[in-house]
């Protein structure tokens, strides 16, 4: 028996699920993608969380990607304010040097509501 | 960056099941999934692999989040006189002539490396090429430095080390009349660099460490011409001067017989511009995708040329911030945006 004290029993469940599918061998890229989406779908935002760090944990490439990429969808239209407040960032800007970056890279907020959450 | 301190577990069974119960349940929206408060336990280096998946406009607007440890590349960069003699997947490589010394850098992100000292007799009169490893990035790079005397280095990424691997074959004609304002091409590990007398081709395998020669006469009436590469095929790309009459050619390498072939021109339209006039051209970016900066005493104009579509695109002229001159492109290369290449 080999404990694995950072990650829970659901989690690590959810884990072996992902790899009993990517080790399949009749199974295709296609149908590995499906499983992926549906794996990934609608996956509630602490099972993301408990998901990253167990795929960084075991090391496992894939589903780490796939977790990631999951969490960075979920932030893509948040404001820079809410990635301060959610993940309890400090900024040390000013407010000067904030405006500085704005204007450095304008063109990253063409069409974007700076208001919007 | 304050966020959890190095040496901090994650949240205990207990915490996490008192999380849950105040959690929202399953939604088929990503972005109300966002919004709780259990983020700011997230490991910083987790956050950061997240990060690096955001859309490019994304990750941009996101940099005014907070303050990252100052790169070297922004004070280096203002300091070296550098040529840009590489790129590979996301990385470019920089020579420094007056200070002597190799960079690698990705552009998008400004991670930064110094390479490894190397005692090089002449700086300015050597070639670099550089190539992946693998498929991705994170395979590692190598970058070879070849002097006209047939001398040549390789670095390791994954090593961080330059070695020496051998001498090169008799076969190889010296000296090395390397043409250096043609940049490197690399397909599948294979550097290929152009030299003449005589005319020509000489490869690296970057796996097997072996060199090659291939004599190819070159087109008549060509000048400033580098090498190019799209899908594998080997392309040549240089003026053609007849007369007064000058045009924009490109070349494919025939493999079987070793002869370029004539396989596109620009416009004739718009070589009449040029017609009497002494051009030179500077192609920047030889994958795919060529931006060629055509200029005459009067004159400088900007032209894409896609290789796979064969599509010939007149660019706006390049002007700085704040000022109003029309730059001339002295000299620059392309390379593949790629947040997640680390130099």
């Amino acid at each position: 028996m080999i404990p694995l004290p950072l990650i829970d029993g659901r989690t690590l469940a959810r884990v072996i699920t992902y790899l009993n599918k990517h080790t399949e061998d009749d199974a295709s890229d296609e149908a590995k993608r499906k499983f992926d989406e549906e794996f990934l779908y609608g996956m509630e935002v602490g099972v993301l969380y408990d998901a990253a760090l167990a795929a960084n944990y075991l090391d496992i490439g894939g589903l780490f990607h796939e977790v990631c990429q999951r969490i960075a969808d979920g932030m893509m239209n948040k404001s820079v304010e809410w990635v301060r407040k959610t993940f309890h960032i400090e900024s040390e800007f000013t407010s000067e040097e904030e405006v500085q970056i704005k204007k450095e890279y304008a063109w990253a907020w063409e069409g974007v509501d700076s208001n919007a959450d | 960056m304050r966020m959890l301190e190095p040496g901090k577990p994650p949240p205990t069974k207990k915490a996490r099941k008192e999380r849950n119960q105040g959690k929202a349940t399953a939604s088929t929206s990503s972005t109300e999934n966002m919004e709780q408060d259990i983020w700011k336990d997230f490991p910083e280096d987790l956050f950061e692999a997240v990060i690096a998946r955001l859309p490019i406009a994304t990750f941009f607007r996101f940099r005014s989040v907070c303050q990252v440890a100052p790169s070297n590349c922004a004070c280096l960069a203002d300091q070296i006189d550098c040529v840009a003699s590489g790129i590979s997947r996301g990385l470019v490589c920089f020579l420094d002539i007056g200070h002597r010394g190799f960079y690698v850098c990705n552009p998008l992100t400004r991670s930064f490396k110094e390479l490894p000292a190397r005692s090089v007799k002449v700086w300015s009169r050597v070639a670099v090429g550089m190539t992946l490893n693998g498929k991705s990035a994170s395979s590692g790079y190598k970058i070879l430095w070849v002097g006209c005397g047939g001398e040549y280095e390789v670095y390791d990424s994954k090593k961080n080390c330059w070695t020496r691997p051998g001498n090169m074959p008799s076969s190889i004609k010296l000296p090395l009349a390397l043409n250096f304002r043609s940049q490197a091409v690399a397909v599948e590990g294979m550097l290929y660099f152009m030299r003449s007398d005589p005319d020509g081709l000489v490869s690296y395998d970057s796996t097997t460490g072996i060199w090659k020669q291939f004599v190819i006469p070159a087109p008549p009436h060509l000048s400033d011409h580098t090498i190019a590469e799209c899908g594998g095929r080997i392309m040549l790309v240089g003026l053609l001067t007849k007369n007064a009459a000058t045009c924009v050619c490109i070349w494919e390498l025939q493999r079987m017989t070793l002869l370029w072939k004539e396989v596109d021109r620009m416009p004739n339209i718009w070589c009449l511009e040029f017609y009497g006039k002494h051009v030179r051209m500077t192609c920047l970016g030889n994958k795919g995708l060529l931006m060629l900066s055509l200029r005459s005493r009067q004159m400088n104009r900007l032209v894409t040329y896609d290789l796979s579509t064969g599509e010939w695109l007149k660019v706006p002229g390049c002007i700085l911030p704040r000022g109003r001159k029309r730059q001339w492109i002295a000299c620059g290369t392309a390379f593949h945006p790629c947040l997640t290449a680390m130099a």
